[in-house]
Formats: C-alpha cells, structure tokens, sequence
C-alpha cells in the first residue's frame, strides 16, 4: 500500500495552497516569498530539525561557518562511536593577524595559545578536564577551537532549510502552520479589516502550538524512561 | 455563434442608412469589441477564475517564440494577437505554459514586483516558477529557463474580437447574446442616416395667379 510523502516540496505547497484557498496565482509570488519566511522561522524557532555536518578546523584552529548556519547547536568529535562536545570557552583569543597580506595567528598576542588546562590526579581532583575547547565569533561567521587544528570535526547547526541547489522539502507537519502564516499575512495587503488580521494572527498561533508539541513532547518511550529512571524496585522504609 | 455570424446578425439588424446599407466591418467589429470588453470585464470581476473559459489558446502547432533581449538581458515573447485587458497582473494573457504542458508553472508579477524579486528574494533563490510580466504587445519573464526558452510556450490568451478569425467561436459572458445585440445596435444607433434631401433650402413662394 502506499502513501503520501511526509515532505513536500515548498514550491507545490505554495500551489497547493492557492488551490485549496481558491486563490488566484495573481499574488503567488507573494505567497511564495511568505511561505519560505514561515519555514525559515519555523526551521530557527519552532523545529527540533538540525543539521550534521563535517567541517574542516584549519591550520590556524579555525573553523568557517556554513552560509545557511542561522544557530550553533553543537561542535563534536566521534570517539568511540559517540559525540563528544568542545566545551564553550567564551574567553578565547579569537583574534588573527595579517603578515603581508596572509592571515596567520601571532602567539605574541595570544592567538593561538594552547590554553593551560591543569590535570591533577588524586583526592580532590576534578572529575574530568576536556581536551578540546571552542568559542564562536557570529560576526566573522567563524567557530575557534583550542585542542586540535588541520583536521575535521563535526558541526550541528540550525539551517535556514532553504535549499539553493534543489528542492526545498518541508515536513508535511508544518504546512499548516506555513498556510496560516501565509494568510496571516496576507492580510497586510489585501485590505482585511483589522477583525479579520486578528482573527489570521490567532489561527497561526494556534497552529504553531499545535507543531510544537508535536515537535517538543516527550514521547510515550521518553516519558516511560523517566519513570523507571526515578523509581526504584527496592521497597521504601 | 462564430465571429462572422454575429458581424452578419448586427449588419441585418442595424437600420437601413442607405440604399446600399454598407458598414465596414471595422466599424461593427470595434462596436462587438467595446461591448464584449465590458462584458467580460463585468463577469471577471464577479467570476474571476471562470473568465479563462473565453480564452483562445495559442502555440500548440508552433511554439510561441522566447526572444532574448541581450540589451537588457530580458527573456521575452511578442503576442501573437490583443488581448482583452483585465484588471490584475494577467491582464488578458490568463495561461502561460510550456510545450509538454508540465512541470514548470508560469505566475503572473507586475514589473514593480520584477524589479524587487530580483534583489535575492526567496522567489528568485529557490524557486523554479518563471514569472511573466504583461505589456500591450509582449510578456516579459522572470527567472526564465534556457530550455524552455529554447522550446518556446503556449499561451491562453483572452483575445479580443477583431483579432478573432471568423470561423473563431465567440464566447458571450453567460450566454447573454440578446444583451450583447441590444448593446452593440444602440452602440452603432449613434449613426444617423445620410441625408438625402436638402430640406433647408429656401423653397420658392408660390404666388396665386389671377
């Protein structure tokens, strides 16, 4: 048997969207410039979707952000089979230096220096000291990291979900809420009363609630776990 | 009815002027023409989705051609025929698609809208519509594809009636053929007769004779 696809690309919704309406393609460029804001923020506010990425660190122990990257989730290194993060280090050098034209990182000014991270073993000890740190500059679109340089690492990050090269696939879960923002919106230029603008605002807000607690809801497993995480089997004196 | 039955049923119906009773057809078309342009002006602005059914396709035998314009790097198509100007972003060119008739859609834009999709809108990013823009006597487009622009497209085009063959059927909004009639007659009613007769002429006194 089958089925529909949970994805459909953002294109077809938008001519999905005029064709339930009952609108005419008078405005569908519009339509399309709203439909594509409303995934973006859905993508940035309301979505548990990331992206996994390798990422070269260069020589100068930088690494540069990809062109769709809107938020950091998290800088790993596979060890053992599993992730294991950088830790943020708000207060790394992340300056550079240009010689003659080439960037490089001059240690006179504290680029680049390997952070002294003190290891001590015994009564009293920390727990556990990671070896590899990261701060970010959003400005320069650049993600610094201490520990290790010239290899790769990989980046989770919040994409902006619009793809350039090809279809832009969007959860079938969010097209509602991608249909109330479009009407939503066109309210701004279609002359509806304020009645109705209000009206459009609350339904995208109800349907924005509706796509988070799909999206953010532990489910029955989580929920589960919890429980038997917090109770034990051993009787309670 | 067809485009020469409706010019001989106003010719037949029209008053006689003069022996002869001879109206160009330019002037009975442009009389149809300015009737049925209100018409359907009236019925798009209550129907707005049906008005396509009054549309003439053209560039099913031949493609339309897509010329570029290396001047202003603008993909463009001349019309083929006038169109019947409506109020929104189509105006009288209601369908624009390709050959195979798939795949890619054609959306309607005005030029202000051209202008600003331009600047990296999410339409001209990561869309694959191609938008057209409207003139009296072309389409512009937007986004163009070079194989559809080599391929060429067809077009639904609201054409307007002296521009129609005469073995072209008509379409009168709601089949309102007796208002369209009534409407062209007193449309060309403004005629008047020639004047055969010199009736201001100073006619001669006619004096009794003894």
């Amino acid at each position: 048997m089958a089925h529909t696809n949970a994805f459909i690309n953002l294109n077809d919704l938008v001519d999905r969207f005029m064709l339930r309406k009952k609108l005419s393609t008078d405005d569908a460029v519009l339509y399309f410039e709203h439909a594509a804001e409303a995934y973006r923020r859905i993508r940035r506010q309301h979505s548990n979707e990331s992206v996994t990425a390798k990422v070269s660190i260069s020589s100068l122990g930088i690494i540069e952000m990809p062109d769709d990257m809107m938020g950091f989730i998290n800088l790993v290194l596979p060890i053992n089979g599993e992730f294991w993060s950088f830790t943020d280090r708000p207060n790394m050098v992340n300056t550079t230096t240009l010689v003659a034209g080439v960037e490089t990182r001059d240690a006179d000014q504290g680029e680049q220096v390997a952070i002294d991270q003190d290891q001590t073993t015994g009564y009293g000890a920390k727990g556990s000291v990671n070896d590899y740190s990261r701060t970010i500059d959003w400005e320069a679109r650049r993600i610094f990291v201490d520990g290790i340089k010239s290899d790769t690492a990989v980046l989770i990050y919040e994409s902006s979900g619009l793809n350039l090269d090809g279809n832009t696939l969007v959860p079938e879960d969010c097209v509602p809420v991608i249909e109330a923002y479009v009407m939503w919106q066109k309210t701004d230029f279609d002359g509806s009363s304020m009645n109705e603008k209000l009206y459009r605002k609350n339904n995208y807000e109800e349907e924005l609630r509706n796509l988070r607690i799909l999206n953010f809801m532990p489910t029955g497993d989580e929920l589960r776990d919890i429980l038997f995480g917090t109770s034990t089997q051993a009787p309670t004196r | 009815m067809i485009k020469k039955e409706i010019r001989s049923l106003i010719r037949n119906l029209l008053p006689k002027i003069d022996k002869t009773n001879k109206y160009h057809d330019n002037v009975i078309d442009a009389a149809c023409e300015t009737v049925l342009n209100s018409m359907i002006a009236d019925y798009f602005n209550k129907e707005s989705q049906n008005v396509d059914q009054f549309t003439k396709r053209y560039g099913d035998d031949t493609p339309l051609t897509i010329v570029l314009d290396a001047i202003t790097d603008t993909y463009y198509t001349t019309l083929p025929v006038g169109f019947v100007p409506l109020t929104d972003k189509a105006s009288g060119i209601r369908r624009i698609f390709t050959v195979q008739s798939g795949g890619v859609m054609f959306y309607p834009m005005d030029a202000r809208e051209l202008d600003l999709a331009a600047s990296n809108s999410n339409f001209y990013l990561i869309n694959n519509k191609i938008g057209y823009v409207v003139y009296p006597t072309k389409v512009e487009y937007f986004s163009m594809d070079n194989d559809i622009a080599t391929a060429g497209v067809r077009m639904n085009i609201l054409t307007r009636f002296r521009d129609l063959l005469d073995t072209d059927t008509v379409g009168i909004p709601g089949n309102r053929t007796g208002e369209f009639t009534t409407a062209v007659l007193q449309y060309l009613g403004v005629i008047q007769p020639a004047d055969l007769t010199d009736d201001n002429k100073d006619k001669p006194v006619m004096t009794k004779q003894q």
